[in-house]
């Protein structure tokens, strides 16, 4: 594609809406062709459908290759239904592109650092997920928590496009209608014992109790997926050691997700705790979610969830000691004026006050929605139980997924904070250089080697524990060295971040410099060059000449 | 004129330092005496330091501790040490391996560190721990106090004739007392009491009273210390006592010392670190140095080497605290053995239990007849004090008896205490002979055009000990790093590197625990400095490398013309 | 004399020592002076002994310790030590609080056990911690190692903060208040930012390349040198070669030794405002029941007197992670001579300005603020130096020409006289009066025994001697049940004198301890029993019974058959 059909076909691009993925690759690779000094398009995979897995490589190859810069990743859309998290990754390569040269910020980041998008791993699954109406279960986050019985497989019984509740009046029901609001359904209690009372089950059919709902068979549900994509990840990894930070977009809950997911905060190293508090707090300031670590918030005394959430976190940092960051976009209940409650306080909320919350998302769904988020319950004739009403909350865009009118801010604040967390990686630049002659062609050369980054060139402590990082290397050429190794191991140099937090007196600067030192032999007027480099630090050199 | 001592008897303390200036004078280019304190009756606590002066400062050598008598009653271990003294200087000269160790290392043999307690040991019927400083208690208690009631010079046993007795007389030998056995009737039984007074005697009652001497040295040092309450002779507080602060204060400042040994009694066992915790928790190098050392001390003494805790301890549960070798270990990172010298048990036949051990499935009659068929052979029946009659002023009737404790049990008995002493001190040799040794060995000065010149040397321990002895010295930083300085001449400028370059530690030879295999078979045991320096020609560089438990060498180079 | 005596001021050694001589040759009756050790400097550590000795000596009374400038820099505590016996001297008599403890207790005074380092503190800008002497001691006299070392550089007379602009710095200037540095947060990217140093020179072999690291040449902590939880230099920073192995915390060891009739200790130390008590090693189960109620019951006491929280050590310092954990005398005291024994941290400027101290909120929860909060913590704690300090506590940034770094800023917080101890003045002396009449209080509840002796003639020449031993003290006569386990308060001995033959009961009795009535978990308190003998004498033979225990006092009284 050209660069005249690539602008028109950008054209076409709009942040508040959701797209297949042919729409996701036309505009892909329109980016691509659109901006290729600032970024590569390729397909590092395809997928069991024969789709490809895009990557998006985004840095001013003017400035050096992206392999030679400090990199971040940014994880899109891995569940098949939390579309959300692909659309924020579409827009953040669109407004990194889009801006270069006017916003100071995105300028900065893609000239000194490069930054891999993947923005769709489950392309399948999500195509699948626009096109049935089966919802995916793909969130802890799912409440009332409700189960089905097996054997039942959701289906569009009424044909409306959408998977919704059956209600069933039943002497035994769990569940009355609401005497606020007919359309709510809540939990009956253990003295109502006159009344209406009901069954609630998905929207669906039974089938023999053998097989299992179409949505827990692999290709598109959670707990298949998440190894096989984690695999892929690490593989992108290995390829890619100048990855230092990331970030992994999925939804439902509206917290930014920290580590560790398996242990409590004393047990982490203290260093990298503090750094992710401080970028945790630019994250919350950028986006307005609270960052939490993922044991704090979601340990429940059951363990998929402890599995399932912050899985990939754990690799990321545990494994690799990259300062990897899970995002959980968009809240419903949130926005709707419900408190955000870790998951454990979830399980423990009274009838009552599930009431309240149930009452607070329906009217915001009336206010802002025009209704559109609740479908009221209506009669209908199912095959198998007979008269049942069907009915409840519209389940993909507005619980899992925000409506597309709220879609463009989602995307927005969030990649206003992967900008800030990517330019917080380190970058190692060549400071100072002195060369003084000692005689004999002899010249004695110092050089200030910086990290100008927040993060130290180790990113974490534990990235120096699991040797996922080398030391800083700086060397010289173009003269015989007769004092000093020619290539010099500086360790790890601190960045900005390390510091004290408060100005208590004795509050002193982390030195964020190294210097190398080495005497050379060579004519005056010898070039000699510097280089330091580093796997997350970048690279960054300076010839000199000798005099 | 080489000094006569006689090892065949147990020296009072003026005898020993009488010995020791001697040997001193005697030997003034290898032998210094000093006082590193005074005890708590006010007597000196000497100190031997030995090596050849000519070869260098002893602070410039690593140093090698000896101690003995840290408990009164342990007065064979005074003489090992003093034998050591005795066997390094006599021997200058004439034993090469005696040479090169008087030349290489420096020595440090503090014979008795409780002289008052050693004093009243030797010299009156008592039996005490350590110092003879009143503990617990200041004024006496109630209770049985053990006395030479009959005046005999000896504290023996008090059997008492009572139906209701727990001991009996053996069947096989009438001066062995042994159990009653539980379902016995009608038989005759004592009672059997340490030879002693009753304080506050209502006549019936007989308790013993709390010991009169009660503090051991041995449990004063600040490892894992706890007070009387929790563990019996610990003081008011760590090195509360003269003796054991001159000890620690001693240690602490003398840099150079790595390695030593304390001399007690008895088992016939070489004791090695720790009493606290298993040897899993061990460094895995540390263990093996300890082993592979200890071997060399078994091989030369009879005595197997064992970790207090995995081989001696019979009491996992309650680990001593306070002890000295956990300490020169927890807190010095020193290589420390404590060998409990003189093994009657052993040579009687018997396993290598120390007395105080509980008789658990043990056969006390048997063990008995055993001990004492050993002392009627070697020494004449001495062992032993038959029964007789006393009359006793406060329980009539009793007979006094029994083992001759402090030259038989608790100490080797004179004919055997020269033997004892020499080949313990024999492995106080061989153990001093592993300690690391700085080097510097191809020094050289290249000529780079203008008076530039590169200098380079390489630094290296030639000892079996890294330089940091220990593991456990290199995670407490104990032990300095090694470092080389560069002295230049006048008019000379460094312009590379740094005065006085940091290399931190070097390996000696002990081998992995992994064994050998292709690759791990050696050990990084020295590195290469360079500097550049900018110098008229003809200067003189020294060059000087040491750690402080490695001792220090000096070189110098002087720079060559071009070419 | 002792009426030009102002307490609201810091007093220099020779000013201290002359006072208490003076006090001592003033009030031979009531007060002792004594050198208990001699530091480095050969300065004496000085004890007091406050007694009338005219109703007992002092060994033979229930014995209260108060001691101050364990720490060298934390002076409040050694005014307040000055205040305390001042106090004592001249309102006994006049004071019934006063009256009373001078006539059944025996108080003790340390009034400054760091005496180098607190003569340092007070006349030099330098800050130590402990005493001024070469710690860690590896490091030979002659080479200091490459390193920043604080100086008062621009001799202003105070070591503050040096900022140097930088485009890596962590530091940016509030915009509220131009004075205070805030850090710089990770996506500040525009704007003027700085480096912070200690105000300092670069001292060892410095090739003029990076700044080297901050170096303290005096590293060595007093309240780490005691027994109790002692781990060496490598475990513990400032914990000495071992434990009391400096001369004035060996005297410290040795005066409570000396004295077993202490049962109560108060050590005087800043800042927070707030009383510590143990546990130091855990939470509070790790404590005794029985002495967690003491401990609560006079924390309590202090809280009603002086308004200052009390907590654990280790509530107070906790924070996740933590590997040392904190200690000091008082743990000493408590965990290894049953002593009640605690930390009182004076002066609370936190508090004062309207945020919260750890005394509030813990370490834990300072360690936990988000850089929102401490940013406010920090403009409240400027706004209060201006208000009630009058701008003092604060030095504005001034330009100066540093020899080794050029163009520099020095500025900052003078923290002696401000966050560290309260200037001199009312604020002092409103810190220490509240925190002494807490004492006082403290030291009367201490236990102490008391006697009363009832004779029946029961036959001809047969008398019933009936002698009730109370305890009239708050607290029990061990004092802790620690004091028990560690077997540092013998029991209770009674004993019968006199001209009679005892026929029945035993004319030396030791009759365990007696409770305390305000530690009785609100059950009726054991505090009082009776002891019996039946004894043959001649009318008007007169006996003597005497109770005594080490921490209770003596208790006598006698009658005429």
């Amino acid at each position: 594609m050209e660069k005249t059909a690539a602008l028109a076909v950008l054209k076409g691009y709009d942040s508040s809406k959701y797209y297949r993925y042919d729409d996701l690759s036309r505009f892909l690779k329109a980016l691509a062709a659109a901006y290729p000094a600032l970024c590569r398009l390729e397909s590092i995979g395809k997928s069991p459908e024969g789709r490809d897995l895009w990557s998006v490589t985004l840095t001013n190859f003017a400035t050096g290759a992206d392999d030679a810069k400090p990199a971040y990743h940014i994880n899109g859309q891995h569940h098949a239904g939390e579309v959300t998290a692909s659309a924020v990754a579409l827009y953040f390569v669109h407004d990194a592109l889009t801006n270069y040269g006017q916003a100071p910020a995105v300028t900065e980041l893609l000239d000194t650092r490069a930054v891999y998008v993947l923005p769709r791993m489950a392309v399948d699954g999500a195509e699948w997920y626009f096109a049935h109406p089966q919802m995916l279960r793909s969130s802890p986050l799912r409440y009332p928590l409700e189960e089905e019985p097996e054997g039942l497989r959701p289906e569009d019984v009424d044909g409306d496009g959408r998977i919704l509740q059956m209600r069933i009046p039943h002497p035994l029901g769990e569940w009355k209608i609401s005497a606020k609001d007919p359309r709510l359904m809540v939990r009956r209690r253990p003295e109502d014992r006159e009344g209406t009372f009901y069954r609630i089950y998905t929207e669906g059919l039974n089938y023999p109790t053998n097989s299992k709902p179409q949505h827990r068979q692999g290709g598109s549900g959670r707990y298949p997926f998440d190894r096989p994509e984690v695999r892929a990840m690490a593989e992108f990894w290995l390829a890619h050691p100048n990855i230092g930070a990331a970030i992994s977009y999925r939804t439902r809950a509206g917290l930014n997700l920290r580590p560790s997911p398996l242990v409590a905060d004393d047990k982490l190293n203290g260093a990298d705790l503090q750094m992710y508090k401080q970028i945790g707090e630019t994250c919350t300031r950028l986006t307005g979610y609270p960052t939490v670590s993922v044991y704090d918030y979601f340990t429940m005394d059951y363990a998929p969830d402890k599995l399932a959430v912050g899985s990939w976190l754990e690799w990321a940092y545990d494994k690799r000691g990259v300062q990897a960051f899970e995002t959980e976009l968009w809240d419903f209940r949130y926005i709707c004026g419900v408190k955000k409650r870790p998951l454990k306080d979830l399980k423990n909320l009274t009838t009552d006050q599930q009431e309240e919350d149930a009452l607070l998302q329906l009217r915001w769904n009336d206010r802002e929605l025009g209704g559109a988020g609740f479908s009221n319950w209506k009669e209908f004739d199912h095959p198998q139980l007979g008269r049942v009403e069907i009915g409840g909350w519209e389940p993909k865009f507005c619980g899992q997924n925000p409506p597309e009118k709220l879609l463009h801010a989602e995307c927005h604040r969030n990649a206003l904070f992967a900008i800030e967390h990517a330019l917080a990686t380190p970058r190692l630049a060549i400071g100072e250089v002195r060369i003084k002659p000692i005689g004999g062609d002899c010249y004695h050369i110092a050089v200030q080697v910086l990290n100008r980054g927040y993060l130290p060139t180790n990113v974490t402590q534990v990235a120096i524990a699991m040797k996922a990082t080398r030391p800083v290397e700086v060397s010289i050429s173009g003269a015989r060295v007769v004092g000093g190794k020619a290539k010099q191991d500086l360790g790890h140099i601190a960045g900005r971040g390390s510091g004290a937090l408060a100005v208590w007196a004795g509050a002193v600067s982390p030195s964020t410099e190294k210097w190398a030192e080495w005497v050379v032999q060579g004519e005056s007027g010898t070039f000699v060059t510097i280089s330091a480099g580093h796997d997350r630090g970048g690279s960054a050199s300076r010839t000199v000449v000798l005099s | 004129m080489a000094v006569q001592i006689d090892f065949s008897r147990y020296h009072r303390y003026d005898e020993l330092v009488v010995h020791l200036r001697e040997l001193a004078d005697g030997y003034p280019a290898l032998a210094r005496l000093y006082a590193i304190g005074k005890s708590y009756e006010g007597r000196d606590l000497w100190l031997m330091e030995l090596t050849n002066h000519a070869t260098g400062d002893h602070g410039d050598k690593p140093g090698y501790y000896i101690d003995g008598n840290m408990h009164a009653g342990e007065v064979t271990g005074a003489a090992a040490a003093l034998y050591t003294i005795w066997y390094l200087l006599t021997n200058y000269g004439t034993d090469p391996e005696v040479t090169r160790l008087l030349d290489t290392t420096s020595f440090y043999v503090l014979p008795r560190v409780s002289p008052d307690g050693a004093e009243k040991y030797l010299t009156t019927p008592y039996f005490l721990r350590s110092s003879a400083r009143p503990y617990p208690f200041v004024a006496e208690q109630d209770g049985l106090y053990p006395e030479d009631v009959d005046e005999n010079g000896l504290i023996l046993q008090m059997r008492v004739e009572d139906a209701d007795g727990e001991w009996k007389i053996s069947g096989q030998d009438s001066r062995l007392m042994i159990p009653r056995r539980p379902d016995e009737y009608g038989g005759q039984y004592f009672r059997v009491y340490q030879e002693g007074l009753i304080r506050n005697f209502d006549g019936v009652e007989i308790q013993a009273a709390p010991p009169r001497w009660g503090l051991d040295l041995n449990r004063q040092f600040p490892v894992n210390w706890e007070p009387e309450a929790k563990q019996k002779g610990a003081g008011p507080y760590p090195l509360s006592e003269p003796e054991t602060r001159a000890v620690a204060d001693f240690l602490l400042a003398q840099k150079n010392i790595a390695a030593g040994q304390s001399f007690h009694t008895t088992t016939g066992i070489i004791l090695r670190p720790s009493s606290l915790r298993s040897d899993e928790k061990m460094h895995p190098k540390d263990r093996t140095a300890f082993e592979a050392v200890g071997k060399i001390g078994a091989e030369l003494t009879g005595y197997p080497c064992v970790s207090v805790f995995d081989g001696y301890a019979y009491d996992k549960e309650k680990p001593i605290k306070g002890a000295f070798l956990d300490w020169c270990y927890d807190n010095l990172g020193m290589m420390l053995y404590s060998t409990e010298l003189w093994d009657l048990r052993v040579r009687a036949g018997l396993d290598r239990v120390p007395f105080s051990a509980p008789f658990k499935d043990r056969d006390a009659e048997a063990e008995g007849l055993a001990m004492l068929s050993f002392v009627d052979r070697e020494l004449g029946g001495e062992g032993f004090v038959p029964w007789y009659d006393f009359e006793h002023p406060q329980l009539g009737k009793v007979q006094l008896g029994g083992w001759r404790m402090k030259d038989v049990l608790q100490n080797a008995p004179p004919r055997f205490l020269q033997a004892e002493a020499h080949k313990n001190a024999m492995f106080t040799l061989r153990h001093a002979a592993t300690l690391p040794r700085i080097a510097v060995t191809a020094a050289k000065a290249e000529h780079l055009g203008d008076g530039v010149f590169k200098v380079d040397v390489v630094v290296k321990n030639r000892g079996y000990l890294p330089t940091h002895v220990t593991e456990m010295a290199k995670q407490i930083k104990t032990a300095a790093p090694v470092t080389v300085a560069l002295g230049l001449p006048a008019g000379a400028e460094l312009v590379l590197g740094k005065p006085k370059e940091e290399l931190g530690h070097l390996e000696g030879r002990v081998l992995p625990p992994a064994g050998f295999y292709p690759g791990n078979g050696s050990t990084a045991k020295e590195k290469r400095v360079a500097w550049i320096v900018k110098a008229p020609h003809g200067g003189v560089l020294v060059v000087t490398a040491e750690s402080s438990k490695a001792g220090r060498q000096t070189v110098t180079l002087s720079l060559g013309t071009e070419g | 004399m002792s009426a030009v005596f102002d307490p609201g001021r810091y007093r220099r050694y020779a000013e201290l020592t002359a006072l208490l001589q003076e006090w001592a040759a003033a009030y031979p009756g009531l007060c002792a002076l004594a050198e208990i050790a001699r530091s480095a400097a050969g300065r004496s550590v000085w004890a007091v002994t406050l007694t009338n000795r005219e109703t007992g000596p002092d060994t033979a009374k229930p014995g209260y310790l108060v001691d101050a400038n364990t720490h060298a820099g934390e002076v409040t505590g050694g005014a307040a030590a000055l205040y305390t016996i001042h106090w004592l001297l001249t309102q006994y008599g006049a004071d019934p609080v006063a009256t009373e403890i001078l006539d059944t207790r025996a108080f003790y005074v340390l009034p400054r056990i760091a005496v180098d380092g607190v003569e340092l503190f007070l006349t030099t800008p330098h800050a130590v911690r402990s005493s001024p002497k070469r710690y860690p001691p590896q490091a030979p006299e002659a080479e200091l190692p490459t390193g920043l070392y604080p100086e008062d550089v621009n001799g202003d007379g105070a070591i503050l903060q040096m900022r140097l602009p930088h485009p890596d710095g962590d530091w940016q200037i509030d915009d509220q208040d131009p004075r205070l540095m805030v850090r710089r947060a990770p996506d500040s990217r525009d704007g003027k930012f700085y480096k912070l140093y200690i105000e300092g020179v670069i001292k060892g072999d410095w090739n003029g390349q990076a700044i080297p690291p901050v170096r303290r040449p005096w590293g060595l902590d007093f309240n780490r040198n005691y027994p109790a939880f002692w781990n060496p230099e490598g475990k513990q920073p400032g914990a000495g070669p071992y434990p009391l192995s400096e001369p004035e915390t060996r005297a410290v060891a040795d005066f409570l030794l000396a004295h077993p009739n202490i049962g109560a200790y108060v050590a005087y130390h800043t800042t927070g405002g707030i009383l510590l008590r143990p546990p130091s090693n855990g939470p509070d189960d790790k404590l005794n029941a029985a002495d967690l109620e003491s401990f609560r019951r006079i924390g309590e006491l202090c809280t009603r007197i002086t308004g200052h929280p009390c907590k654990s050590t280790y509530q107070a310092f906790w924070y996740p992670g933590q590997e040392a954990l904190v200690k000091g005398a008082d743990d000493w005291a408590y965990e290894h001579l049953g002593i009640q024994a605690f930390t009182f941290e004076l002066w609370n400027p936190d508090l004062r300005a309207g945020a919260q101290g750890y005394a509030q909120i813990g370490l834990k929860g300072l360690l936990e603020q988000t850089s929102a909060e401490t940013l406010a913590h920090h403009r409240k704690l400027l706004a209060w130096n201006d208000a009630e300090l009058g701008g003092k506590g604060f030095v504005n940034w001034q330009p100066f020409d540093h020899p080794q770094l050029g163009p520099v800023e020095i500025g900052g917080w003078e923290m002696k006289r401000s966050l560290q101890n309260p200037p001199e003045g009312p604020l002092l002396v409103a810190q220490i009066c509240r925190a002494a009449q807490f004492t006082f209080q403290h030291a009367l509840s201490t236990p102490r025994l008391a006697l009363t002796l009832k004779a029946e003639r029961v036959g001809d020449g047969l008398y019933k001697l009936s002698a009730g031993v109370r305890n009239v003290g708050a607290l029990a006569t061990n004092v802790t049940e620690m004091a028990r386990a560690m077997q540092t308060a013998r029991p209770i001995e009674v004993r019968l004198s006199g001209d009679v033959r005892v026929l029945s009961g035993q004319a030396r009795r030791e009759i365990g301890h007696l409770e305390g009535w305000a530690v009785s978990g609100g059950t009726p308190a054991r505090n009082e029993t009776w002891v019996d003998w039946l004894v043959e004498a001649n009318p008007g033979a007169s006996v003597v019974v005497t109770a005594g225990t080490s921490r209770a006092g003596e208790a006598r009284a006698e009658l005429v058959l």
